[in-house]
């Protein structure tokens, strides 16, 4: 698994994926930061529709430089989603899968090298994401007129605290991504899927159905992602996102064991 | 020793019939011919024996050991399926990089592999920016990588010049020199024709012919080419060869008869019989590819393939000619090189 590992890892070095993926991601995160924290101004506003409303008193808190990241997680989301999803689909596309398996016929070490290296990407891309908010954020927040008094209260804790929720919640739609490119080994397809799914079918989903927001994924990785919610609490977001991840991985690699090798 | 075989392998897709009850063996050592038209199987028995793909029948082995456990053996094989594959933008010996970590190999013998093929100077480029003959060059330096004691190769000289084909020939007779057993699937037959030691021929996913090449060009039998005179004639001489009993057929304005060289003097005179004067008349060695053409069937076979029959065409054999198929049908084919 190890080989497997640093195998991905010299092609994850790519600088077209390591600019683009990291790249977009620090843009989106700086994105909702700003939408966040501009509108806020009024007293009650930001957040993506039917998400928790955000509100000055949530933004003047401790951890108030983080709530545009995290009620926007589905932006770094889709990233992440895309990013893992290319991971799988390419190996198909350009035919290098023939090559890697060829190589190690032990297909799941191949799997797994991929996912430790892919969670490395994501746990590195969300890092400096958070930084660059951590950074930036209080100047915005100062011209916006949003109290930061606070924001230096145990802010070691509320870094930390922060970026481990925001990670594992991007790593989920990371997995997502994993999952959908694996069955369709087609990254446009993949992707539609993935975001479709997350951003429009699970939103309609929830207009429809009160209770969606209780167990379906996308409730699940943002209520990761904030700490919980009215609908969710965060050990039942954790739960729910576990007995989904279980099942993406079950599927994904019985898919690829099985799976014959013809591109 | 055996380094492949198979027996009664069996490989489909739906209802086609890839490659159908082959049995197989090739010995260590040498450079192996696979050949067959289009759609004939080379691939899939490549990929069958490599893991890329499950058998739907009969058992194969690779260095003795079972095809349904292809990572005890997958050290020992270095392979180039269909077109080479890489990270266009990453450089050439990053590419061969991430593969040697897959497989434990140093960073040395990337390098090593890169001179082989004639890279090392380039290696530093993006692999987008190479021509489809250095694609195919970096193919077969991943194929190297594990210095590996079985080569497989789906159509090395692909793409590239002639100067590049006939490096790439004396590497793979170098190879084979060396104790390998380097195993080449191409269509350029004069390619296995001067490559290789053996061959494998198959259509349909059946095996043809399997044996040493002169074997093989030996049991096409012998030739005479008649040159008549006029070339309008041609078309006519035939018809007379075969009214009498000898294959014949024609081509570059003339007619190759099926016959031993012992019976020109017959020949000559069933010309000139029916009128028609011969401005030559000499010995013909048949070439691989006129044996190949004439036992795929002069036909494609992406054409008319038949799915479950397998018999998309029975091959255009001239009348009375022996069928040299039926020893590579008959018994257990074994290839020792």
């Amino acid at each position: 698994m190890i080989r497997a590992l640093r195998s991905e890892l010299i092609r994850l070095r790519n600088p077209s994926t390591l600019l683009s993926g990291i790249g977009l991601m620090v843009f989106l995160g700086l994105l909702a930061t700003t939408i966040v924290l501009v509108t806020a101004t009024s007293g009650e506003a930001g957040g993506p529709p039917h998400a928790n409303q955000v509100t000055l008193a949530m933004l003047e808190a401790g951890d108030g430089m983080f709530v545009g990241l995290q009620n926007f997680v589905g932006l770094l989301g889709i990233v992440a989603l895309t990013v893992w999803a290319i991971a799988v689909t390419s190996d198909y596309s350009s035919g290098l899968i023939r090559l890697l398996v060829q190589a190690e016929p032990r297909r799941w070490r191949l799997l797994a090298g991929k996912v430790v290296a892919l969670t490395g990407f994501t746990s590195l891309a969300t890092l400096v994401t958070t930084a660059v908010v951590l950074v930036v954020a209080r100047p915005i927040a100062e011209m916006a007129g949003v109290s930061t008094d606070a924001w230096t209260t145990d802010l070691l804790r509320t870094v930390v605290e922060g970026y481990v929720q925001l990670t594992l919640s991007v790593l989920l739609w990371g997995v997502v991504g994993l999952f959908v490119g694996m069955i369709t080994r087609s990254t446009g397809i993949a992707i539609a899927i993935g975001i479709g799914y997350l951003l429009v079918f699970e939103g309609v989903l929830g207009l429809l159905l009160d209770s969606a927001a209780r167990w379906l994924p996308g409730a699940a990785f943002g209520a990761i992602a904030t700490g919980g919610t009215a609908d969710m609490a965060l050990g039942t977001a954790v739960v729910v996102s576990l007995a989904y991840v279980i099942v993406a991985f079950a599927v994904t690699v019985i898919t690829f064991w099985r799976r014959d090798i013809t591109a | 020793m055996s380094v492949i075989h198979t027996d009664k392998l069996t490989r489909r897709f739906g209802d086609i019939v890839a490659v159908r009850d082959l049995d197989l063996e090739i010995g260590a050592g040498g450079v192996v011919g696979l050949v067959g038209p289009n759609g004939s199987g080379k691939s899939t028995l490549i990929r069958v024996l490599l893991g890329l793909l499950k058998p739907s029948g009969g058992e194969a082995t690779v260095f003795d050991a079972p095809i349904s456990h292809p990572s005890a053996y997958a050290a020992r094989i270095g392979a180039l399926i269909e077109s080479p594959a890489f990270i266009p933008s990453l450089s050439a010996r990053t590419n061969l990089r991430s593969l040697a970590r897959l497989r434990g190999i140093s960073n040395a013998r990337v390098d090593e592999v890169l001179e082989v093929v004639g890279l090392r100077d380039r290696a530093r480029e993006p692999s987008k920016r190479f021509s489809l003959g250095m694609k195919q060059r970096l193919g077969i330096a991943a194929a190297l990588l594990p210095d590996p004691e079985l080569l497989m190769l789906d159509e090395p000289t692909n793409g590239l010049d002639p100067a590049g084909i006939v490096e790439i020939r004396d590497l793979l007779r170098r190879l084979g020199d060396e104790g390998r057993t380097v195993v080449v699937s191409s269509h350029l037959l004069s390619e296995i024709e001067a490559a290789c030691d053996t061959l494998v021929m198959i259509r349909y996913g059946e095996l043809l012919f399997s044996g040493p090449l002169r074997e093989l060009v030996a049991q096409a039998g012998e030739c005479i080419a008649a040159v008549p005179e006029h070339l309008e004639d041609v078309e006519r001489l035939a018809a007379v060869f075969s009214s009498t009993g000898w294959p014949a057929r024609v081509g570059d304005g003339r007619v190759v008869v099926t016959a031993p060289a012992s019976t020109s003097a017959e020949v000559n005179r069933a010309a000139a019989q029916a009128g028609i004067t011969l401005s030559a008349l000499r010995p013909h060695e048949v070439s691989l590819e006129e044996v190949f053409l004439r036992m795929t069937g002069e036909q494609s076979g992406d054409n008319g393939r038949s799915a479950e029959s397998g018999d998309g065409g029975s091959p255009a054999r001239a009348p009375g000619s022996q069928s040299p198929t039926t020893a590579g049908n008959s018994a257990k084919a074994k290839v020792s090189a």
